[in-house]
């Protein structure tokens, strides 16, 4: 699969409307790169295609980070079936609610982060569960999949989080995804 | 009876190089005064209700109470001894990473705060109570409150369990009795700050931390060790009025994995057998933010409140306030929205930078307007 990594897309609000830019400078600065992507993506199936929009992995406030549901329309552009978002830091956690109102279109599977790089604490499994099982309420169960804000590493020597709690949280992952399962599918889980 | 969520936090916030230069006494004891004044104008335009004095006249939470003390000496350490336990052993590239690494575990170079982990407390004599500093900090804190639009007012102090904590004992012949000695100190600072008006809390981080800091502890033999801790801190509380009596529990509150932190639901009923009123305990961090759950199974006692951490030192971004509001008005649909008071995880100062820990003050505030709205 290719994962196309595009957290400028996001980030790039902030950057506009701090120079005195508007949000419709913004879009149509924003819509001419999805159409870009879109056109590189051309003659790829979807299916083999995630799209990962996170709004920048630096450690700070995060206060300027855009709302996801004012520029989802953009992310949905792109002919992508699996879409990557953060949900695991508490800028962003609150968004899994967006899906109540957007209809998330037929095949495609969302893969939020429920565990995070901006925290050295180790999530819980069950916190875990309990983000992938809220969500999976609102856009079904088989268009979730469990998966981590952004990378945790930005190469070999940029760390996000020690080496030894980005793995704790890798397994913390697998093991709220498990719970996830046997709550969402019961007895029709696979062992 | 309150018409909204009310806000409150843990108590320490960052002390300014003013208040710390005036607490080590370099500076006039005055500055220490207008620094209280300063720190509580700013909660309540921070939207804060129930405010404190910042901790400003404390070096840090746990030990601060060895400087109000006859009998107690402090000695030169090596490391941070006390963070060895569990989590250490199951994380020992982390820990030796971050004990090695500035600004990783906690946050800024406050020297009364450094100072006193630095060092440990050694009891070479009969424990006695100075009252001093608290009557210092009991007027440094009315003077602030003077004019100021507030709910009420609360000043930390330590649990005799946690002042006990890595305290070497050279004169009582047993280390209960030494954890008695410290109950009956400190009652008299507990019933000064009731006294003074103000509501008091009790901080006991370390009922939880201790499974973490002792590998060797079983459950019953720790859940044992926490019940004589309970005992000596209702003796220490006795004929105080419940509802001026906050107790918080967190599971210490550096920046680790947190991974092997005891469950909330094995020590909830060692926490409501505290003879307080209202409970302030961690909600907001990713270890221990399910833990809302244990509400529906658990009974939150009538005339008691509940004050979860609904946003938190351990991460740098600053909760949205929607995602604050949701956390409240979850804790309100399982004890009820006049049982809730929106707080944080644990103190900011020393554990975050100063900016970040107001701008999270302030978004509490917002959640709980937010909360507010949909409750009422």
């Amino acid at each position: 699969m290719l994962q196309v990594d595009d957290a400028v897309l996001m980030h790039e609000y902030d950057s506009i409307l701090a120079e005195g830019g508007s949000v419709e400078d913004y879009r149509r600065w924003a819509e001419l790169r999805v159409e870009a992507l879109v056109h590189a993506l051309r003659g790829l199936p979807e299916d083999r295609i995630r799209y990962h929009v996170c709004f920048g992995s630096w450690h700070g406030p995060h206060v300027h980070d855009p709302p996801l549901a004012d520029l989802i329309d953009l992310v949905l552009k792109v002919p992508a079936r699996y879409y990557l978002m953060e949900q695991g830091n508490p800028r962003h956690e609150h968004e899994w609610r967006i899906w109540e109102g957007v209809t998330l279109p037929e095949g495609k599977v969302l893969v939020p982060g429920v565990v995070t790089h901006h925290t050295t604490v180790v999530e819980h499994p069950e916190a875990v569960a309990q983000r992938l099982v809220r969500l999976a309420n609102v856009v079904g169960r088989d268009s979730v999949m469990g998966g981590t804000d952004c990378g945790f590493a930005q190469g070999a020597f940029i760390q996000r989080v020690h080496p030894t709690i980005q793995w704790a949280k890798l397994e913390a992952l697998a093991e709220g995804a498990r719970l996830a399962t046997k709550e969402l599918y019961g007895a029709e889980a696979a062992s | 009876m309150s018409d909204r969520i009310l806000t409150t936090h843990v108590g320490a916030l960052q002390r300014t190089p003013e208040a710390e230069a005036a607490l080590l006494g370099e500076a006039p004891v005055e500055e220490l005064t207008a620094a209280v004044a300063d720190v509580v104008r700013r909660q309540v335009e921070a939207g804060i209700d129930v405010v404190d004095d910042g901790e400003y006249g404390k070096s840090i939470w746990q030990w601060y109470v060895t400087e109000r003390l006859d009998g107690i000496e402090r000695k030169e350490r090596e490391g941070l001894a006390p963070l060895r336990g569990r989590d250490h052993l199951e994380f020992p590239d982390f820990y030796a990473y971050a004990l090695a690494t500035p600004n990783v575990l906690f946050h800024g170079s406050d020297r009364a705060f450094w100072n006193a982990i630095a060092t440990v407390p050694v009891c070479v004599g009969p424990i006695a109570y100075k009252a001093d500093p608290v009557e210092r900090d009991i007027a440094n804190l009315k003077a602030a409150l003077d004019g100021a639009d507030v709910a009420d007012a609360f000043m930390p102090a330590v649990a005799p369990a946690s002042a006990e904590v890595d305290m070497a004992n050279e004169h009582y012949a047993t280390q209960e009795e030494l954890l008695w000695a410290l109950a009956d100190a400190l009652r008299e600072e507990y019933r000064a700050i009731v006294d003074a008006g103000f509501q008091l809390q009790v901080d006991d981080a370390w009922i939880p931390a201790m499974w973490d800091h002792d590998p060797s502890l079983d459950l019953e033999t720790y859940r044992a060790y926490c019940r004589t801790r309970v005992e000596a801190l209702n003796h220490a509380l006795e004929g105080l009025p419940e509802d001026r009596v906050r107790y918080h529990l967190c599971w210490g509150s550096w920046h680790g994995p947190h991974a092997t932190d005891i469950p909330l639901a094995e020590i909830v009923d060692l926490m409501l057998a505290v003879d307080a009123g209202t409970y302030l305990v961690e909600a907001a961090n990713v270890r221990h933010e399910h833990e809302y759950h244990l509400w529906e199974t658990v009974e939150l006692p009538e005339g008691k409140k509940l004050a979860p951490g609904v946003v938190t030192h351990s991460t740098n971004l600053i909760e949205h306030p929607e995602l604050v509001a949701e956390r409240i008005v979850r804790f309100a649909d399982r004890v009820g929205r006049e049982n809730v008071i929106a707080s944080t995880d644990c103190g900011m100062g020393s554990r975050i930078h100063p900016e970040l820990g107001w701008a999270k003050l302030a978004t509490l505030a917002e959640g709980a307007r937010l909360a507010t709205e949909r409750l009422w």
